[in-house]
């Protein structure tokens, strides 16, 4: 799948809607809802609170569909900034706010720099795949928040290293650093998983 | 260490999408989808609220804007109309004005001293004048046929004068109190002697008038000020001379008398004393011994 052209679609879509055709929405949301979903509920960790979430960045999508522009970003990057800002607030609002610039990961580094990548085409790995899922939500769920927004924001938003930088307020290397942290983590968590398996 | 593959693990990235089931319920997508809905088919609504109350604010507001305009234009353009009148250029020329012609077919008010106005060819005398070359007289001498220029007095003069002013004033109960205003003793030579009573009272309103005149032309130029200098000045020295008349006290006509009695003039002490004879019932009376019995060899 070309990005370039699903970036353009997206925001021909979206000024589709914004000037009144609602299948453009349809299109859109069909595409995007299985990521913004999932990026909220592994923040969250809960499907009641994820759905209600959920319903909420989508009508802060509709709300502001007039003020929707192709030149100031991405659709994605509009998409998840929106759903950043809600889980954020959501953050706030529960008591688990955490300063998004401060890294406590910058000792951990060096330590998962030697984590192998997973062998995931491994028999016994294919055998608990099951397992194997719960496992990797459960990795997720256990990184930092900063470090798990930031590697959600790669893997269910697309978004480049720069626009996670500028979501967050940060800079390119303190997002490469979360992101370094968050796959050594996981990856350790599967060389684990796979020791279990062997056993 | 290769840090490209440890920022995006795609043997990860499978995994998380092979694990990627959880999608939003059936109900929430419905809900969302129909929220959407119902954005795009309230937005005309909104849009013409949004207009209604555009044209309304529109409606309301730009009268009020516009006679606010107004107003400012009309104060701040007013207090420049009379500069404006001001600016429109003068005429220079020989020839009187038209306006200027007309106030000259009207003879102006005649002081008692002063030439009758010489009336223009054709044009009919005014009933003032007529009034006033029929009303009887009695030792009325002809008036001569010019009189001299007054020169405006110094202030001195005229400090001096206000004083004598208030002097004659007691002493003649037929003059009204009027602000002096004396032309020098060559001008009151020059006067022509008063007449009787009546014609001295109807005189004396009209110089008022003239001094009035006289008074506001000195000051701000109003319409009279279009006068030509010669009917100007031909009607302040006649004022002057009237005023001078009234002004002058007892002691001022005595010393004059004496003056002109003991220099040898008979002609001039003789007029001068017809003057004060005019300007005086009880003339004789209040003369000294030595004059009474010269003005009684006068008569």
């Amino acid at each position: 799948m070309d990005a370039s052209s699903d970036d353009a679609d997206d925001a021909d879509l979206m000024l589709a809607y914004a000037r009144g055709d609602p299948t453009a929405f349809d299109a859109l949301y069909a595409r995007h809802r299985g990521g913004v979903y999932r990026y909220l509920l592994r923040h969250c960790g809960n499907a009641a609170t994820a759905d209600e979430l959920f319903q909420d960045v989508w009508m802060n999508v509709i709300r502001a569909r007039s003020s929707y522009a192709r030149a100031a970003a991405r659709f994605a990057t509009w998409l998840y900034t929106v759903a950043h800002h809600r889980i954020v607030d959501y953050w706030r609002a529960s008591g688990q706010f955490v300063t998004l610039s401060i890294d406590g990961d910058d000792a951990a580094n060096d330590a998962v720099h030697d984590v192998s990548a997973p062998r995931i085409d491994e028999p016994e790995l294919r055998a608990g795949n099951r397992e194997l899922g719960e496992r990797l939500r459960a990795a997720i769920a256990a990184l930092p928040p900063v470090q798990r927004d930031a590697f959600l924001l790669q893997h269910e938003g697309g978004l480049s290293l720069g626009e996670i930088a500028d979501l967050n307020g940060v800079g390119v290397e303190t997002i490469k650093s979360r992101l370094r942290y968050a796959t050594g983590r996981l990856r350790a968590s599967l060389r684990e998983l796979r020791a279990d398996a062997a056993e | 260490m290769n840090p490209e593959r440890d920022l995006h693990d795609a043997a990860l990235s499978a995994l998380l999408r092979e694990h990627a089931a959880e999608t939003p319920a059936a109900s929430i997508d419905a809900a969302v989808r129909a929220a959407a809905r119902r954005a795009i088919d309230r937005a005309p609504t909104d849009r013409a609220v949004t207009h209604a109350r555009a044209q309304q604010a529109w409606r309301w507001w730009m009268p009020l804007a516009a006679a606010a305009v107004v107003g400012v234009i009309v104060i701040g353009v007013l207090p420049l109309a009379p500069s404006i009148v001001d600016d429109t250029p003068q005429r220079a020329s020989d020839m009187p004005a038209e306006s200027t012609r007309s106030m000259a077919l009207t003879p102006a008010p005649a002081p008692p001293n002063a030439a009758p106005a010489q009336p223009i060819e054709g044009a009919a005398p005014a009933p003032a004048q007529k009034a006033a070359t029929t009303a009887p007289r009695k030792n009325v001498e002809p008036p001569p046929p010019k009189v001299e220029r007054a020169r405006p007095p110094s202030p001195a003069q005229s400090q001096s004068r206000d004083a004598a002013g208030a002097s004659t004033q007691g002493a003649s109960n037929a003059s009204p109190a009027l602000p002096t205003f004396a032309p020098p003793p060559s001008v009151a030579a020059a006067s022509p002697p008063r007449t009787d009573a009546p014609a001295r009272a109807d005189t004396e309103q009209r110089a008022d008038a003239g001094t009035e005149v006289g008074r506001v032309t000195n000051g701000v130029p109003g319409p009279k000020a279009e006068m030509p200098t010669a009917e100007r000045s031909k009607s302040a020295t006649a004022a002057s001379a009237a005023a001078d008349m009234r002004a002058r006290s007892i002691a001022d006509w005595i010393a004059r008398l004496r003056a002109l009695r003991n220099a040898g003039d008979a002609d001039e002490a003789l007029r001068e004393l017809r003057r004060y004879r005019a300007a005086f019932d009880d003339a004789d009376a209040r003369l000294p011994p030595d004059l009474a019995e010269w003005a009684r060899s006068r008569r």
